[in-house]
């Protein structure tokens, strides 16, 4: 037998094998938080939280498996920090992590930067973007945490998603976004400060829980 | 002779199997082209592309076929790319494994120099997929901006009162959103597909058709900016009514058509170019 004849019957048997194996695939394996997200702490340092109603926070996804909503404070001030912190113990095409960003109708962002935090020595990088419909404005902060990694790139989360994947067959991840009314006599600046010490104190947590 | 033949019926049959490996990925992107009209261009892409090899037809006829080993890796890495964004639930990596899996096929079926003369109406195949929607999501956020931006001091010099804040542009009698829509983005993604088909069977040379794809995105960035401009325009001037569906649909048309013109505009000018450019040479 030529080998040309070798070579097209073996890309028959590799096209043929897709298609049995790409049917036959499997649902990714489901990886349960080590800690009840419910459990996470209300009393923080220097923050003082409370449950949410979900629908009085502008964020919309309803596809984590756990998913916790709060108001925090800071001490001593009695301004409302929106937080939302999503579980997913696995990811398919109908229930992933989609980007934060877009969240309920009329409400869009115009900017969007990276922030770097710093966790004790280690620096971890968040996005903050500003949302407004028309007059009304927040300041949104969030940021992925797979595989023990805090990251803000979209392209790097979907890229480590499909590395844990196909190394050890999960995908699990979970998804922080913290969020602040911004006024006049409240500025981006300030909202800032808030946001980026809650969130400096809730990361180092959050992954005992996950 | 028939060898050829031979060679086509195998052929023949891996495509089938390749297509029915690829069933659910062209049954998805036909969904979304009809389902967003964004995407409707879509259904004219294969059939470019099938015009182009049409167009093809002679030198096809002349071109050996030689069955080549390299295009069996090819066709190999493009299933693998498949598996991975099968298994990644990444629906553009899949959808775009499809065009390397039909380069490779014909590679390693039909040889390198069919290869080389289907290249460009397969690796043309790349605009029916729908853009990722983060790549569609960050350019359309700074356009959305920039559009803003110039529609407002545009309209400023006109002596037409405008505020804006971000994206929101407040007129005496409304307040308008630039929406993701209005950014032209995806009229961009049509207006591209358009101007490479053009730019291939009008320009003769490489730099010609590379100068004027360039030039097809400042022209459709721009003659959206101008439909922006004239709309919001319009509003300040007859109200709410002009945001209907009808006219905002009939505006959006005749701004296609304007930036059609416009690219074979610059398609006369850069072939007029390139034949200045010809001639001095020769002398």
């Amino acid at each position: 037998m030529r080998k040309q004849n070798l070579y097209y019957i073996f890309a028959c048997f590799v096209i043929i094998f897709s298609i049995f194996y790409l049917n036959k695939r499997q649902e990714v394996k489901k990886v349960p938080s080590s800690q009840r997200l419910a459990n996470f702490p209300i009393e923080l340092k220097g923050f003082t939280g409370e449950t949410a109603n979900p629908s009085s926070i502008n964020f919309r996804d309803s596809s984590a498996d756990e998913s916790i909503f709060r108001f925090y404070t800071k001490n001593g001030d009695n301004r409302l920090i929106h937080v939302v912190i999503g579980y997913w113990e696995n990811q398919n095409e109908e229930k992933k992590i989609n980007l934060p960003r877009y969240t309920s109708n009329q409400w869009d962002y115009y900017w969007i930067r990276t922030k770097p935090l710093k966790l004790g020595l280690t620096a971890v990088s968040s996005k903050e973007f500003l949302n407004e419909k028309g007059a009304e404005r927040e300041l949104v902060y969030y940021c992925y945490i797979i595989n023990g990694k805090i990251i803000s790139n979209e392209y790097y989360f979907r890229f480590l998603s499909m590395l844990n994947l196909l190394l050890y067959g999960r995908n699990n991840a979970a998804l922080l976004r913290v969020s602040m009314p911004v006024t006049d006599e409240w500025p981006v600046e300030k909202a800032e400060i808030y946001e980026e010490s809650l969130m400096m104190e809730i990361l180092p947590l959050l992954s005992k829980y996950i | 002779m028939t060898e050829n033949r031979a060679l086509i019926l195998k052929f023949g049959v891996l495509t089938a199997l390749l297509m029915a490996l690829y069933f659910p990925e062209l049954r998805s992107m036909v969904i979304t082209w009809s389902d967003k009209k964004e995407y409707s261009h879509g259904f004219l892409i294969p059939l470019i592309s099938g015009y182009v090899v049409w167009l093809k037809r002679d030198k096809l006829r002349g071109t050996p076929l030689i069955c080549n080993v390299k295009g069996l890796f090819m066709l190999i890495a493009g299933i693998v790319l498949l598996i991975i964004g099968n298994i990644s639930f990444e629906s553009s990596i899949r959808q775009y494994s499809f065009i390397l899996s039909v380069m490779g096929l014909v590679y390693f079926m039909l040889g390198i120099d069919m290869y080389k003369t289907l290249l460009f109406p397969v690796g043309y195949l790349l605009f029916m997929i729908p853009l990722p929607y983060i790549v569609m999501n960050s350019i359309a956020v700074n356009l959305r901006l920039v559009n803003a931006k110039v529609t407002y001091n545009v309209l400023k010099l006109l002596g037409i009162p405008i505020l804006r804040e971000g994206v929101n542009l407040e007129l005496p009698n409304m307040s308008l959103v630039v929406a993701d829509l209005c950014t032209g983005i995806l009229s961009l993604v049509a207006i591209m597909a358009l101007a490479v088909f053009y730019a291939y069977i009008t320009q003769k040379n490489f730099i010609s058709r590379v100068s004027l794809v360039l030039l097809a995105i400042p022209i459709a960035i721009f003659s959206n900016m101008f439909r922006l401009i004239m709309t919001v325009g319009l509003a300040y001037v007859y109200g709410q009514r002009i945001l209907g569906d009808v006219i905002h649909q009939f505006h959006g048309t005749v701004n296609f058509f304007i930036t059609v013109f416009l690219l074979i505009v610059a398609g006369k000018f850069i072939h007029k170019m390139d034949i200045k450019i010809s001639k001095k040479a020769l002398s």
